[in-house]
């Protein structure tokens, strides 16, 4: 069975209109998947179905094994979730508090929360801000916070709503080199994003949302010459007709 | 910078527990309300002397506390010339008078003390240490989630320089548009008011539901605060200061 | 990491959600004291209109818990307090009595709108606890400056009523254009 199951998932808003459209969309424990699609194809939507933010009208969502909607809080501390809006998502009034408050709500010990915390901004890179105030930092670095207070939880999954919007270059360039590293530590990674270019020469695989629908999915490369056909921009390299590198590169 | 934001250091007032700073302060309210003029003015001495130590000398205190100096200045001028008794010097129809003077002094010392013992927190008591203070202080009364109360308290502070960044954004979104050409004042509040708090509210949305993604609970684990020596004399001088004020 | 993972009793969704809107409702008061809308010849501060808005909005319970916690992070010298006035000062100063009448009047007013939430009702909660702070608040101006009634409303009422007026009204419409969007329990 995959980390991530999602079977026939369908989520109807209370005014009416339709969000998700039966969803079928395996995710393998390690993958790295990123999730495409125009504003408005249901990606945001998706995504809070991973750790019962919203629960589906119809079908379900397994995390490892287990059902969201019987178990949101497990699915909660299975895959951490990253906003789109970084400055949002922040709770605490220096980075390091910040990072504490998910191990403090799992009710670690002041030790444990101190260990999790050091070893989270270590890992994101931002253990020498650890007492700076958040709104201080820059674009990329807040994003990276936000990062830092779902490993802080320890999850096997990070899912990431658009990670890129309101990032200069130098700020998606920090973002993407985390997603890798944390892909090549072993974490289960879903991306959504319309900014396929900026990702695709690291993910494993591609799914295309269109309206609410999973219409394609596949390896990265092969579903390029589709994406425009769903409102979604080609990366450059490709319309070039060459091959499209990292951005990391 | 003001002497109510924190600056670090490692004072005197610094190294107290953070519980034993708000008693402090709380005690202080009680003298400046309560007590004699010796008590007064030892109380005086001991704070003006604490916040020098911590880094916050008479000039901050004169610059910061401008607003609430002038206030008193006003409230010394009316007890100075309603006071009863003969008139030192005539202003007008006013009669300043000497009960009058001392009535304005000692209100306006009075006041001063419990301000100072404010300020004496503020610059030395990090934000969260104030609220961790709170929580522990708060957990023996009844009816009141005090960590629940710490939460909110921490997010009061976080969101203060969102909102205001937000007022000011919104006033240039406004004066952009000439918004001065609107006479109407309700309008004009209105239109300022209602594009500020719906943006504001949809973010508050976003951070609820970030706080529900990372399993805010109630049986959090809650901030460490350690008292030690320092702190029970200090709490054992503050509880003479409540005597000595009452008697 | 290995370590056990206790169960989080987490809580519903509406409380965070409530919990979060409070804070909010605070900041705002707090920044209130700072913003100032020049109209006429004399700006108007908008603390006392968000504190209105708290009990509009939030209703009696959530309103006065954010007009609480508002007033508790400034006595206890959380930097929420305008004008270089930190602390538990504050509260004694002239102006403490408006500070502390904040707290029943927000109650009263969320009490009233609850009732039967028109622009009516709205109007006359709001008119009540305008009453209930001038009420506090000049009578803490009168004790402490011993000046004659008439002097103390001349004072500390009379000059900030046209503005209050005028914050009133923009506070029924604001209370409706704001309940919508407002997702309550």
């Amino acid at each position: 069975m995959s980390f991530i199951e999602i079977r026939s998932l369908s989520h109807r808003f209370a005014d009416g209109t339709i969000g998700l459209d039966r969803i079928d969309l395996g995710v393998e424990s390690g993958e790295f998947v990123v999730v495409a699609g125009e504003n408005g194809s249901g990606k945001t939507t998706l995504l809070r179905h991973l750790n019962g933010l919203l629960l589906p009208t119809d079908g379900e969502v397994i995390v490892d094994g287990r059902s969201v909607a019987a178990d949101p809080v497990r699915a909660r501390l299975k895959i951490g979730m990253v906003f789109q809006d970084a400055d949002s998502q922040i709770v605490g009034q220096t980075v390091a508090e910040d990072a504490a408050f998910g191990p403090e709500n799992l009710g670690f010990d002041r030790q444990q929360i101190d260990r999790r915390v050091r070893s989270a901004l270590e890992a994101v890179g931002l253990a020498h801000a650890a007492d700076q105030a958040p709104h201080l930092l820059s674009g990329g670095e807040k994003r990276r916070l936000a990062i830092a207070g779902v490993l802080a939880m320890g999850p096997e999954g990070i899912a990431f709503d658009e990670p890129f919007s309101n990032l200069d270059y130098a700020g998606v360039r920090q973002v993407l080199a985390q997603m890798v590293a944390l892909h090549r530590s072993g974490h289960t990674l879903v991306v959504t994003t319309h900014e396929v270019e900026k990702v695709a020469a690291h993910a494993d695989r591609l799914v295309i949302l269109h309206r609410g629908a999973a219409v394609l999915s596949g390896p990265p490369a092969v579903l390029f010459p589709d994406l425009e056909r769903y409102g979604i921009r080609q990366p450059c390299a490709f319309k070039l007709g060459k091959e499209v590198g990292s951005w990391l590169a | 910078m003001s002497a109510f934001e924190y600056r670090p250091g490692g004072s005197f007032l610094h190294g107290l527990d953070p519980r034993t700073k708000l008693a402090a302060a709380a005690v202080f309210a009680l003298v400046g309300l309560a007590a004699s003029l010796p008590v007064l003015a030892v109380s005086g001495i001991l704070i003006v002397w604490a916040l020098w130590r911590a880094g916050v000398g008479p000039r901050q205190w004169v610059r910061d506390l401008r607003i609430f100096w002038m206030m008193l200045l006003f409230l010394f001028a009316v007890r100075a010339v309603t006071g009863s008794g003969p008139a030192l010097v005539q202003v007008g129809s006013l009669g300043v008078t000497a009960q009058g003077l001392a009535d304005g002094g000692m209100i306006c010392l009075r006041l001063s003390i419990v301000a100072l013992a404010g300020i004496g927190v503020s610059a030395a008591t990090r934000p969260s240490e104030i609220e961790a203070a709170v929580q522990a202080l708060l957990r023996p009364v009844p009816f009141v989630p005090e960590k629940r109360v710490a939460t909110i308290l921490g997010l009061v502070v976080r969101f203060l320089p969102e909102v205001l960044r937000e007022v000011r954004l919104t006033k240039e979104a406004q004066m952009a548009r000439c918004i001065e050409q609107r006479k109407n004042p309700i309008a004009r509040l209105y239109l300022f008011a209602v594009p500020l708090l719906r943006r504001i509210f949809v973010r508050a949305d976003r951070l609820a539901m970030a706080m529900e993604a990372r399993c805010y609970s109630d049986n959090r684990t809650g901030p460490v605060l350690s008292a030690g020596l320092t702190d029970t004399l200090c709490l054992l001088a503050l509880g003479l200061l409540v005597m000595l004020s009452l008697l | 990491m290995n370590e056990d993972i206790s169960r989080p009793e987490v809580i519903d969704r509406t409380q965070v959600r409530m919990m979060v809107y409070t804070a909010l409702m605070a900041a705002l008061t707090a920044a209130g004291a700072w913003i100032a809308i020049p109209i006429g010849p004399v700006p108007i501060v908008l603390q006392n209109m968000f504190i209105l808005l708290a009990g509009l909005v939030l209703g009696s319970r959530w309103g006065t818990a954010s007009v609480a916690v508002y007033l508790l992070a400034g006595a206890c010298g959380l930097p929420v307090f305008a004008g270089g006035m930190g602390g538990i000062g504050r509260f004694v100063g002239p102006t403490g009595g408006y500070l502390v009448g904040y707290l029943p009047a927000v109650f009263l007013l969320g009490r009233v709108s609850e009732k039967r939430p028109t622009v009516l009702f709205d109007v006359i909660g709001m008119i009540l606890a305008t009453a209930v702070i001038y009420g506090v608040g000049t009578a803490w101006l009168h004790a402490l400056t011993g000046l004659s009634w008439p002097k103390t409303l001349a004072v500390g009422m009379i000059p900030f009523l046209p503005g209050d007026a005028v914050k009133i009204v923009a506070a029924a419409g604001i209370a409706r254009a704001l309940r919508p969007i407002v997702k309550m329990e």
